[in-house]
């Protein structure tokens, strides 16, 4: 039953139109990032004494973070409930994981006023705050995703290894590195990979913790003691949509047939993780009473209903519908409503349900804050696209390789590439 | 460690040994409970309350009239900073009566003579003295909690002239020529009519003169917790608002208002009160009599309803030294020797008197029994 | 229960080796935090307040920071909006309508509220602030990230933010005059206050002063001193006629601000057994579903 499909790097032309935009935006980001650095964070946001955090934290950050859950639940499916089927998606995923991560790391280093002392976290340790345990925690997934990228560094590079000129000389010895490499990283990825899974377990929910100390300046229809539970959840909930969204953008972009046999089975899981979710953010609504704030009618319960029902039940709906599942307009559908609704979620817990004792002006992101946080976006999708053209990621179906498990507990059984 | 308890005893011995001398303030009538928290205060612990209640209100040992007061004072504590400021004494002595007296400023006074405020409130002290403020905060308190209210100003300038400023040195000079500088006479409404939101009867009407002149009442009597502002207010912010415009009449009316809203409200201005209406005329015999003869004193704001016949007041008459000629009617040689209730049954004088007992066919006023005189 | 969770430390730092070596560092990292009993307070009297700013003033000049000459601060048109403290005035008054027609507006000076349990004291990522035993919460720029997590954790909007700075943008706000303080002087504020609202001492007198204003003067004060017991007390303790919530004063329970989201995140960081549990399982579960896998092969 076990479809043999081999990650290969892809070939297509890379410059298109839709390429050509996004370069334009990445350029435009990286003017108000340049004027950000240079005057300073005031001159580009809209951020005040009374709005601390925009958007940079909201969506760069928080939303960032539970979108690249994907690499978490597909490494978790794939390699630690060693579902081999789903081996076609733990690349894309770990590439989106690693690209996302990474632009976490980027949105934070916009946000600190003092971005140069951002290795601070790791001397001056305070174990009470919350933000501590999210930015160690990121900070080390991070480093792991990075590793959990090796292999596909020296898969693509041992025995190419090719450098013009002067550097020729150099070849035989970073080939022999890359092979040391592949050989030690065979052996602990394992390590790796259990350990990623636990650091976005922490941090997920962490980041739902993160607000509870803003007390009564979050609305009670997001300040709930189990925040982190619903985040945790949430971040679980939204990893499988974002890997078919994105698999299918992909195979449109990329002029490939889209993996429905792998992505209807993915759907599968997601809407009784949906529900698991819907249960508990519902049910906290109903115990905590916060419903009675839903009668009255402004910007905070607007975004709350439009967060639960668009991104949350609408989906819901679909994914629990058995034909839905094997379409692929449905479950694309489905999928871009679910991260839609965690984006939301991310957005609304940071900045929406936000509301400050004293308010003299409302917050709304400025130019300059949309622009950085568009260029990111699209900045991590140029980079996307270059990878896949460098590296061995998205699968193509190859019936001559048989699929073996790269990584595995040393001790049951040594596995030889 | 024997020599420290060895002087330690000594010392306490020393403490408790002083006699309890005729000064000793425990043998002062005073409750210990109002100055002390403690059950048992000592010397090392006396527990002392913060400004107990006493020293605020009641601690007042001293007494005279505003007309005695000093006329002006000079505050010269920061002659080093600013020209001395010139203290109306007089003047805000003589308003005081009508914002809570001679204490709201003399909080407490210690038997003997009057204090000055740096007494108590020292000159150096911050603001880490929880028992009382300092020099600069009780000047700074009694001055600007009023005046604040009506220059809607904190203007530092209107008390401290910066030294050497030769305008506030004569500005100061006249201020303080004018020895007798007094309050001007409060040139007093003669009457005050309200707009209150009353659905029937919105005009109230308040004869303010009757009130202070014909019925004598003080100023003090309506007005003790006045601000200045109320006619000092420079941007006239602080209008006459009555809070509870009810409790100023109900205080002295309420027994005959008794819940009749009509008495005071009316759909147009009520005519001045007049005597007549409560069936005893004043025109001839009492228009000069002050209120208080009739009405005495009771509660002294309450009026109460004397009880109307003659004797009650006039209590000596008697038909021996009763000049009859004063009720405008001299009685005849035949009637001259009566005795009063020949005619006033019950000795009752409001009803008209009765002529049947004696004569079947006369009748009062048709007969009289003498001739009119005015 | 003490024999068997060493046992499992012991199996767990196998797999977690890495993790766990950091566990007793962390113990200790926490920032200082202490509540001495002698800590000091103030308390604001806002019933004596005028309104004459004198202690916006001598705040800029304790603090170097730039001030407009001392008569500017005469203009009362200022109070026209409601300010915020900002990182070029760490306190500001502010004024309030009085609900007793024809007494003078109420006059409320804001600043850091220097609390027992501060929130930007848990909630700092590097631990840049830290409770003082006078009682002062202080912000160390040595540590600072600029990451301004401590404006969003204060339940009284006090910490701000240079946002106009490139370069070492500081967080600025009330240090309750800790320099001045070491050196036996008093908060510059309460020294220029002509009127004498306030009150520097130990903050369990000043309760008791507070307590004993109401009794003694009913009619004067609401009766409550905030800042006896909201966010598990503060530092400064304040006095009013009206309402406090109608005075801007934010409606706070007696709970300390950081107490929920501390006992969570300790309780998931307990000696790093969950984390090391969640890992030991997940093993678990690779070997398992590997070597099932296996065997269903061969």
């Amino acid at each position: 039953m076990n479809l043999a499909i081999k990650a290969e790097p892809l070939k297509f032309k890379f410059f298109t139109p839709g390429v050509i935009v996004l370069s334009l935006l990445v350029l435009n980001g990286l003017v108000f990032a340049f004027f950000r650095f240079v005057l300073g964070i005031g001159a580009v946001t809209n951020l005040s004494q009374e709005y601390p955090w925009g958007i940079w934290i909201g969506i760069d950050v928080a939303a960032g973070v539970a979108l690249a859950a994907g690499g978490f639940t597909t490494a978790a499916l794939g390699h630690i409930f060693h579902r081999e089927e789903y081996h076609l998606i733990t690349r894309p995923a770990l590439l989106t994981a690693m690209l996302g991560y990474t632009f976490v790391a980027l949105g934070v280093v916009m946000d600190l006023g003092r971005y140069y002392n951002i290795w601070h976290v790791m001397i001056f340790w305070n174990g009470n705050s919350v933000l501590f345990e999210v930015g160690i925690c990121v900070m080390a997934y991070l480093s792991v995703l990075y590793i959990e990228f090796l292999p596909l560094v020296t898969e693509r590079f041992m025995g190419r290894v090719n450098l013009p000129g002067l550097f020729a000389r150099f070849n035989k010895g970073i080939d022999r590195f890359l092979r040391f490499l592949d050989g030690g990283l065979n052996r602990a990825m394992f390590f790796f990979i259990i350990l990623g899974v636990v650091l976005s377990c922490l941090h997920q929910s962490s980041l739902g913790t993160l607000m509870m100390i803003a007390g009564p300046k979050i609305h009670p229809l997001w300040q709930t003691p189990i925040a982190p539970l619903l985040f945790l959840l949430s971040a679980i909930s939204v990893g499988f949509p974002m890997v078919i969204m994105e698999s299918m953008l992909a195979s449109r972009s990329f002029g490939l047939k889209p993996e429905m046999h792998v992505l209807s089975k993915l759907a599968r899981f997601i809407g009784p993780l949906l529900a698991v979710y819907l249960a508990f953010k519902i049910g906290d609504m109903v115990i905590r009473e916060t419903f009675v704030y839903l009668t009255d009618l402004n910007l905070q319960t607007t975004m709350f209903l439009i967060e639960v029902v668009v991104g949350f039940v609408i989906p819901l709906r679909i994914f629990l519908d058995r034909k839905a599942l094997k379409s692929p307009f449905w479950i694309f559908l489905a999928s871009v409503l679910v991260v839609f609704g965690v984006l939301l979620n991310r957005f609304n817990n940071f900045v929406i349900a936000y509301k400050p004792p004293v308010e003299a002006a409302a917050y709304f992101p400025s130019i300059g804050e949309i622009s950085i946080t568009v260029g990111f976006i699209a900045l991590e999708v140029l980079l996307y696209r270059l990878f896949v053209r460098v590296f061995p990621i998205i699968g193509q179906p190859d019936l001559s390789h048989r699929p073996r498990t790269k990584f595995a507990i040393r001790g049951t059984q040594e596995i030889e590439d | 460690m024997k020599k420290i308890l060895f002087i330690l005893i000594i010392g306490l011995g020393a403490v408790y040994a002083q006699p309890a001398g005729e000064k000793h303030h425990a043998q002062m009538p005073l409750d210990c409970k109002s100055c002390h928290v403690c059950e048992r205060p000592t010397y090392e612990k006396p527990c002392l309350k913060i400004m107990p209640e006493f020293t605020r209100r009641r601690g007042i040992t001293v007494y005279h009239r505003a007309e005695d007061a000093p006329a002006v004072m000079k505050i010269d504590v920061l002659s080093n900073l600013y020209e001395p400021t010139i203290f109306t004494h007089k003047l805000h002595a003589e308003m005081a009566d009508m914002a809570g007296g001679c204490v709201s400023c003399h909080h407490f006074n210690p038997p003997g003579r009057i204090a000055p405020c740096r007494e108590c409130h020292d000159p150096n002290a911050t603001g880490t003295d929880l028992s009382k403020p300092g020099l600069k905060g009780a000047y700074h308190r009694q001055c600007l909690s009023c005046h604040r209210e009506w220059s809607h100003s904190n203007e530092c300038s209107v008390c401290h002239a910066v030294k050497g400023d030769p305008s506030a040195a004569t500005a100061a000079a006249v201020k303080s020529a004018k020895q007798e500088i007094k309050h001007p006479k409060i040139t007093e409404p003669a009457k005050l009519v309200y707009q209150t939101g009353a659905d029937e009867g919105a005009i109230v009407t308040f004869y303010h003169d009757d009130h202070a002149q014909r019925y004598g009442l003080a100023c003090v009597s309506c007005h003790q917790n006045e601000s200045c502002s109320r006619c000092h207010d420079t941007m006239k912010e602080t209008a006459a608002v009555e809070k509870e415009p009810h409790d100023n009449c109900m205080a002295c009316h309420a027994e005959e208002i008794d819940n009749r809203c009509e008495l005071c409200h009316g759909a147009r201005e009520k005519p001045r009160f007049d005597h007549e209406l409560t069936g005893f005329s004043l025109a001839r015999f009492h228009s000069s009599v002050d209120c208080k003869e009739c009405h005495g004193q009771q509660g002294r704001r309450r009026v109460a309803k004397p009880d109307a016949s003659c004797i009650a007041c006039h209590k000596g008459w008697n038909a021996t030294n009763f000049d009859h000629r004063i009720t405008g009617l001299a009685l005849d040689e035949n009637h001259i020797e009566n005795d009063c209730s020949d005619c006033h049954a019950n000795q009752n004088f409001n009803a008209p008197p009765t002529c049947t007992d004696c004569h079947d066919d006369l009748s009062y006023p048709k007969d009289l029994p003498g001739r009119k005189v005015d | 229960m003490k024999q068997s969770r060493r046992d499992f430390l012991k199996t767990a730092g196998i797999l977690g080796a890495g993790l766990a070596g950091l566990a007793p560092k962390k113990a200790l990292a926490a920032p200082k935090n202490v509540l001495s009993d002698d800590r000091m307070g103030v308390l604001v009297d806002t019933t004596l307040c005028i309104g004459c700013r004198r202690c916006e003033y001598a705040c800029k000049v304790a603090h170097d920071l730039p001030s407009d000459p001392i008569e500017s601060y005469n203009d009362r048109s200022v109070f026209a909006q409601k300010r915020r403290p900002d990182p070029s005035a760490l306190t500001v008054v502010n004024e309030f309508e009085n609900p007793v027609a024809g007494r003078a507006s109420i006059n409320v000076k804001t600043q850091c509220r220097h609390c027992d349990y501060p929130a930007c004291v848990s909630a700092c990522i590097v631990g840049a602030f830290s409770k003082q035993e006078n009682g002062a919460v202080i912000w160390d720029e040595g540590k600072c990230i600029g990451c301004r997590y401590c404006m969003v954790a204060c339940p009284f909007q006090v910490p701000t933010f240079e946002y106009e700075k490139a370069l070492q943008p500081e967080i600025r706000k009330c240090d309750f005059c800790f320099k001045r303080t070491g050196e036996g002087k008093i908060p510059a504020c309460v020294e220029i206050c002509p009127m004498e609202v306030m009150k520097y001492g130990k903050r369990h007198e000043l309760v008791e002063l507070a307590h004993q204003r109401i009794k003694d003067n009913p009619g004067r004060y609401i009766d409550r001193v905030y800042g006896e017991y909201e966010v598990g007390g503060t530092s400064w303790l304040y006095l009013a006629s009206k309402e406090f919530e109608k005075l801007d004063f934010p409606e706070l329970g007696p709970d300390p601000a950081p107490g929920a989201s501390e006992s969570l995140q300790h309780a998931i960081f307990a000696y790093f057994v969950p984390p090391i549990s969640l890992f030991a399982l997940l093993g678990g579960i690779m070997w398992i579903s590997k070597r099932g896998k296996e065997s269903e092969e061969e």
